[in-house]
């Protein structure tokens, strides 16, 4: 089973390379990419793509804002996030629209590969900055809200994580598979994003 | 009359040494040479431009030549009025003002300095501020009022001091000198020539020193401490001639006759005292002229040489009338009055007499006359209503000193005296309370200015970023995209992999910049997750295995931006060593924080690299420079297993963000 990639790029040449990196690569394929976010806000939902790479400046609206319209219109499908560097504070916004990944454009091939599967399978590898700001999102979580709360196990992860501790190294720490891990990071993310809903609601209500 | 004689013969000196200041006032630019700026100022030049030329004009020609120099600072001024252009307006403004000054023309002086201090104030020119408030601290000095000249002193060295200028600072000190000098307070007023000095000598700044040399010399003259004078005399005259300042050198060559005259040197006395008339001649300075007659005549008359002192009082009376200096003629009347008693002419002698004592009396009425007048100065420069008041009284007092006794009329000095100084507290205390806030609001502004600078460079930082990093991002993918077409030889995928790999290394290089920019703290705890982090990604790369040793209890410690990023350098610069030259199967990061301070070690097990493959040139001493960046060491010692460990020391001080 092959791997369906889309890509959200302005940048013709850059789309054009990355579609003939994914497609000449076993396991992966790519048929689309979008050069707007009209564009991939229109198409997305038909395609039933397992991962979106998201460039986050786009000639009409952010990845940021294309990710928040799309990901209620595909919950299956998991976008990746393309930073020019590593900057946080578009990162976590990202990871709080929906984003379940992120990647700087300098990765490399082999590396950007990997993070496709990361991401197809749960989740890539959050930086200990990233844990951090999650764990201090979940501060103001109510006590009494299960859903949106963290499990012990999952603050635990976030710990080491915010330590610098990288995937392998918690597994071995927690005696548990690697596979694990990816699982509690994939719920991590995913109640980061509920949490950030009910935020917006909660808002809206207020008013 | 011999008594008076001899007294005036002491204000003649003291009056001598006071122009000095003047020359502190003389911008930077002293070596630049008149003609080629009349050279240049015939070229098409913009009027601003124009206008810079004048004023390096006027300070190369002002001290030989002050009336051209008037005519250059005019000039200036109407340019830079054409051009409406602040700081050539204010430039000019005190151009002229210490022109009028060096040509003892003080009401212009003072007008020209306030004119300048209001540019200042207007345009927030800090730097004008200074400058202007210390001008007029001069004039009013010798106008004769302390109290306004400390207050404007004192006003301008809060400003020096705000803008840490030493140089301003050493005028100031200096003019303080003077006024103690002023008050009798001689030990004071050396105490402040030496603190002016220490500054000058370590700005080289030779004219000042020379300065500072005659005003001590001053003051060791007040105190009639000659044989000391003396030797600061000769030093200050040493530096001034090879300066071609004529003015100044006029000064020197005056002082030291004078201090001769008091050591009864008549010889040498004389020929200091005529060297100084000689350039005072060429320079045109009448009345410095006219007081250096007087002074040669004394001599001449203590030589027992009455027919030359006679030739000298007639000169000097000659002078000292072409320019209307009462006090220079008054002095040289008596002086002729006795000289004429010596050569026997009783008529001539009386009529001398009666001429010095005619202006005397004068001079003693325009003396109080003039004293109303600084004080009106004052009413007019403040607005304060209450000093109207303290005049009428001052008026009053006069009428009644005719009727009263003498201990009423003391006690009623002693009254308006005391009323004076509360009066003059009070506006001193409004200037300074003013003058505080206005300077404080000044700062607040640049402050903000300073905010929004900040925030613009880290924005603009950003946008470069960004857009070169989707550049070479772009450039990176699409040799990606040449290099995957299989029909390339070999050299050219050699050539296109290293254009992937500069480019990769400019985006580091450019998230280093965007880190130095980034106003964010950081804490020792998140720079050492980062670390451990980043040596894991970076070694899963590579057939080598990590192993981390991390102290568990990290201080809670906000690091300094530099120190975040000296560390984290080293910590990529060596990883990258090891992965290129070591050949290393296994690293081992281990930081411990211990003692207040912060170990870093990195340790692998590879063929070793410290002394063959790195040239000092390279990493090394770019660690090196880093650890010593944040007042650390590093050391890089061979281990007995072939390996290498770098080791980082550094206390948590020189880390902490400050």
């Amino acid at each position: 089973m092959q791997i369906k990639v889309g890509i959200i790029e302005d940048e013709r040449e850059i789309a054009q390379s990355l579609k003939l990196l994914i497609n000449g690569s076993e396991g992966f394929s790519c048929t689309d990419t979008f050069e707007s976010a009209k564009e991939a806000i229109e198409k997305i939902p038909r395609l039933y793509l397992d991962v979106v790479l998201t460039d986050i400046h786009l000639p009409d609206k952010t990845g940021i804002e294309c990710i928040v319209e799309l990901k209620p219109l595909c919950p299956d499908t998991q976008f990746l996030m393309c930073t020019s560097f590593e900057d946080t504070e578009s990162v976590f916004k990202a990871l709080k629209a929906g984003a379940t990944g992120y990647m700087t454009k300098t990765t490399q091939p082999s590396k950007l590969l990997d993070a496709i599967t990361e991401v197809y399978k749960g989740g890539s590898p959050m930086s200990s900055h990233i844990a951090r700001k999650v764990v201090a999102s979940f501060q103001g979580v109510q006590e009494n809200n299960e859903l949106q709360k963290l499990s012990q196990r999952e603050q635990e992860i976030l710990l080491l994580l915010s330590k610098g501790l990288r995937y392998k190294e918690i597994a071995d720490h927690l005696s548990v598979s690697t596979e694990t891990i990816r699982t509690h990071i994939r719920n991590i993310y995913q109640k980061l994003q509920v949490n950030s809903r009910t935020d917006a609601l909660n808002k809206i209500f207020k008013k | 009359m011999r008594q008076a004689l001899v007294h005036m013969g002491k204000k003649t000196t003291s009056l001598l040494f006071f122009l000095v200041f003047v020359p502190l006032l003389i911008p930077a630019q002293q070596n630049r040479y008149a003609d080629s700026l009349i050279g240049l100022l015939k070229t098409k030049q913009a009027d601003t431009v124009r206008a810079k030329l004048l004023n390096d004009l006027v300070w190369e020609v002002v001290y030989n030549n002050p009336s051209q120099a008037e005519g250059y600072g005019m000039e200036e001024l109407s340019l830079s009025q054409k051009a409406h252009w602040e700081k050539g307006i204010f430039d000019s403004y005190t151009a002229l003002g210490s022109i009028s000054y060096l040509k003892s023309n003080l009401g212009a002086a003072l007008d020209y300095h306030k004119k300048a201090l209001e540019v200042s104030q207007r345009s927030h020119y800090l730097k004008g501020l200074m400058i202007a408030n210390s001008n007029i601290g001069v004039v009013y000095k010798d106008l004769g009022n302390h109290l306004l000249e400390t207050q404007y002193c004192l006003a301008s060295l809060k400003t020096a001091e705000t803008l840490r200028d030493s140089a301003r600072m050493s005028a100031i000190y200096s003019n303080l000198g003077l006024a103690y000098q002023a008050q009798k307070s001689y030990e004071e007023a050396i105490t402040y020539n030496r603190k002016a000095l220490s500054i000058r000598e370590k700005r080289h700044d030779t004219r000042g020193i020379a300065a500072c040399y005659i005003n001590i010399a001053s003051a060791l003259t007040d105190q009639t401490k000659f044989n000391e004078a003396l030797d600061f005399q000769l030093k200050a005259l040493a530096l001034a001639a090879p300066l071609k300042d004529n003015y100044l050198l006029a000064k020197c060559y005056s002082n030291l006759g004078l201090t001769y005259k008091d050591l009864n040197k008549y010889e040498e006395a004389l020929n200091s005292l005529k060297a100084g008339l000689m350039i005072n001649e060429a320079l045109g300075s009448k009345a410095s002229q006219a007081a250096l007659e007087i002074n040669i005549g004394e001599l001449y008359q203590k030589m027992g040489k009455n027919p030359e002192a006679l030739s000298h009082f007639e000169k000097a009376l000659k002078v000292a009338k072409e320019i209307g200096h009462k006090k220079w003629q008054m002095e040289a009347y008596a002086g002729l009055s006795n000289v004429y008693e010596k050569l026997n002419d009783p008529a001539k002698a009386h009529a001398s007499y009666y001429q010095f004592a005619e202006l005397r009396d004068s001079m003693a009425n325009e003396s109080y006359n003039k004293d109303i007048a600084n004080m009106r100065v004052l009413y007019d420069t403040e607005k304060k209503e209450s000093e109207i008041t303290s005049l009428k009284q001052g008026e009053e007092i006069k009428s009644l000193q005719l009727l009263e006794q003498q201990t009423v009329l003391q006690e009623r000095k002693f009254l308006l005296a005391a009323s004076a100084v509360v009066i003059i507290a009070l506006i001193l205390a409004g200037y300074f309370y003013f003058s505080r806030q206005k300077i404080n609001a000044l700062q607040k502004q640049q402050e903000a200015v300073r905010q929004a600078e900040e925030s613009e460079r880290v924005r603009m930082a950003k946008d470069i970023h960004d857009d070169l990093g989707s550049g070479l991002s772009k450039i990176k993918f699409m040799t990606e995209l040449v290099s995957s077409k299989s029909d390339n030889s070999p050299e050219i995928k050699t050539g296109i992999q290293s254009i992937s790999e500069t480019s990769t290394f400019l985006v580091e290089n450019m998230r280093d910049l965007i880190w130095a920019l980034n106003p964010e703290n950081t804490k020792l705890e998140n720079m050492i997750a980062r670390i451990r982090e980043y040596s894991t990604d970076y070694l899963g790369d590579f057939p080598i295995q990590l192993t981390i040793n991390i102290s568990e209890s990290i201080p809670d410690m906000e690091l300094s931006k530099e120190a975040h990023r000296n560390i984290f350098f080293i910590v990529k610069e060596v990883l990258q060593n090891i992965v290129k030259h070591a050949l290393a199967t296994q690293v081992n990061l281990s930081i411990s924080l211990r003692d207040n301070q912060l170990k870093l070690m990195l340790t692998d097990n590879g063929k070793g690299y410290s002394t063959d493959l790195i040239s000092p040139g390279e990493g090394l001493n770019n660690i090196r420079q880093r650890a010593g960046a944040i007042k650390g060491t590093v050391e890089m010692t061979s281990v007995k297993t072939g390996g290498t460990c770098v080791c980082l020391l550094v206390t948590f001080k020189a880390i902490e963000k400050a």
